[in-house]
């Protein structure tokens, strides 16, 4: 095997006998380092490389991939949150092997491949190695195709920089659908500072019947766009709160110059790394969250 | 949640007190202190020497709709604190603390769910010592401390040696003084000094809105590890929170937290932040 994994690597393979090949001597080599290591796949791959690692096996972390990748976001959060806490214990590095959920629609697949490419700004900083496996058996051709577009080094006899990577931001782009019209949303006078609106808010979600905790998030993300908009944005120059269907809807509209910026809100902060925690807090807080720049402004319509 | 009424940063069953020098500081202090001991059902008290009650009275009856109401009803009373406390006779703490705890009593029996009474100490006091009135001030601390009373102590910076002062504050384990409980002009968020171990605790509004007070506050009294107690802490975001470290980036150790700030802290990463403690 020649170099070695960097810090985003995918492994396309298509069958069990060069999975255990590679993921073996890849999470010893870790486990020889004291570095923190863990599997995130589904339970059938866990045992198989559980078994082949055998005793040292059992300082191996899993996670099971079909409960952990819920969403992006979640996933994201849930990665940092992990990596910061082995290294506050003092591992010197974390080293993972994973799989992605099987993807059975072009949305799901469009959602992890936008997931994976959002992994590499993420994880820059951190002291990782993560190795994502590709099955070729079990994955459609989209999520073949967006694996190679998004892993900066793959393994073709040896570890090595993969002509196919694609800038992550270009690729969260073209993979981010641009948000549609949304009707029977009810205007609110914008006039009430972030405060007044806040309380708009609460009391619209109130007699909309959503649920506390929902309310709660949605008041959360609310509020990190309205400090925005007041802070960035030259102000509120609107805000339309409603029922979608099953969802409840707030979107709000500043004056500024509008955000270019895909990953916006997807980089989980940085201590002493100032700006953009507040839109992270947003995307974190709802289950959707879209923008739209326009020449009046930056529209940002959130989901609870 | 978010609410629109002023916060105070001092909870049921707590002995409090502040030291103001302007009038409009202690309005705003004791307007506060009245309007959450009515929204939590209790009696509020407000003692004040004889000649101020009439004045008081016009004020709080122009202030709000719900002081008015209130005022009829019978739930918030201005009283001269001569009469309540000593009914004409010299200090004596005993005397004092055994009509409060009569206060307290009716207060029950008349079917509110509590007591709050605030007033200025020295209106009461009259010509006591300086030493009496620290030692009354102790012994409220001992004998009060149920949820359903809440004490809030006034003192006129004007009228008393600063080294009495000290001690005065140090006998209450909350202080509001100004500019703690009027850090935030709107009154979204107001703070207390809880003692020992000292502590800053915030509550109501911990937005982007409200913190240019508490940072003036922190570079002006913080020069050291920071301890905070955010669990009255309402709503916050980013902005507020980043404010807590101050430009000093000081230790910070969050003693307590609401569910808000809690979600907060895990977001901002500051559960794994060496320079954060958040107690569990």
């Amino acid at each position: 095997m020649n170099g070695s994994p960097a810090h985003h690597n995918l492994f396309f393979y298509g069958d069990d006998g060069s999975l255990v090949d590679q993921v073996v001597p890849f999470l010893s080599e870790g486990l020889a380092n004291h570095e923190a290591v863990v599997i995130v796949l589904d339970p059938r791959k866990t045992a198989l490389v559980r078994d082949a690692l055998g005793r040292i096996g059992r300082r191996v972390a899993s996670i099971d991939r079909d409960g952990y990748y819920t969403r992006p976001e979640d996933a994201l959060a849930g990665y940092d949150a992990q990596v910061r806490r082995y290294l506050k214990d003092g591992a010197p590095r974390v080293r993972v092997f994973g799989e992605l959920p099987l993807c059975r629609t072009d949305e799901d697949s469009d959602t992890w491949i936008l997931y994976e490419a959002l992994l590499n700004p993420a994880f820059a900083h951190h002291p990782v190695t993560i190795v994502c496996g590709l099955d070729g058996r079990e994955q459609p051709d989209r999520v073949v195709e967006g694996s190679w577009r998004t892993h900066p080094t793959s393994l073709d006899r040896g570890w090595s920089d993969n002509d196919h990577f694609h800038d992550p931001a270009e690729t969260v782009r073209a993979l981010t659908p641009h948000p549609e019209d949304v009707s029977g949303l009810e205007a609110v006078p914008a006039d009430d500072g972030a405060r007044g609106l806040r309380v708009r808010l609460q009391s619209t979600m109130t007699a909309a019947d959503v649920p506390e905790d929902r309310a709660h998030r949605m008041l959360a993300a609310a509020g990190e766009i309205l400090a925005n908009a007041y802070r960035h944005g030259g102000g509120v120059r609107g805000m339309r709160v409603g029922r979608v269907g099953e969802r409840f809807v707030c979107e709000i509209s500043d004056h500024g110059p509008g955000l270019d910026d895909p990953l916006a809100g997807y980089l989980p902060p940085r201590p002493g790394h100032g700006g953009g925690a507040g839109l992270w807090v947003a995307r974190q807080a709802t289950t959707r969250l879209e923008m739209l720049s326009t020449e009046r402004g930056l529209t940002t319509r959130l989901w609870a | 949640m978010t609410t629109t009424a002023a916060a105070i940063a001092i909870r049921p069953g707590e002995h409090a007190c502040f030291r103001f020098q302007r009038q409009e500081e202690r309005e705003r202090i004791a307007d506060a202190f009245m309007c959450v001991g009515l929204r939590l059902g209790h009696r509020v008290v407000y003692l004040c020497e004889s000649r101020d009650v009439d004045a008081t009275l016009l004020r709080l009856t122009a202030a709000e709709p719900d002081v008015a109401s209130a005022l009829r009803t019978g739930a918030l009373e201005v009283r001269d604190a001569n009469t309540m406390y000593l009914d004409g006779r010299s200090f004596d703490a005993e005397q004092m603390i055994a009509a409060l705890r009569a206060e307290h009593r009716r207060a029950l029996a008349e079917g509110f769910a509590g007591l709050s009474v605030t007033g200025d100490v020295v209106s009461a006091l009259g010509a006591a010592e300086a030493e009496a009135l620290v030692e009354y001030e102790r012994r409220l601390d001992e004998e009060f401390g149920d949820a359903t009373q809440v004490l809030l102590c006034q003192y006129d910076q004007h009228r008393f040696e600063t080294g009495t002062l000290v001690e005065m504050t140090e006998a209450h384990h909350v202080e509001v003084s100004p500019p703690l409980a009027t850090l935030d002009p709107t009154g979204a968020l107001a703070a207390a000094r809880v003692h020992p171990p000292e502590t800053l605790r915030l509550a109501g509004d911990l937005d982007f809105e409200n913190v240019a007070g508490l940072l003036d506050y922190l570079d002006a009294n913080v020069h050291g590890p920071l301890r905070v107690d955010l669990a009255d802490v309402a709503f916050a975001d980013v902005a507020g929170m980043r404010a807590l470290r101050g430009s000093r980036h000081q230790q910070l150790t969050i003693a307590d937290a609401s569910e808000p700030v809690r979600r907060l802290v895990g977001l901002l990463g500051w559960d794994t932040d060496p320079g954060v403690l958040v107690a569990a």
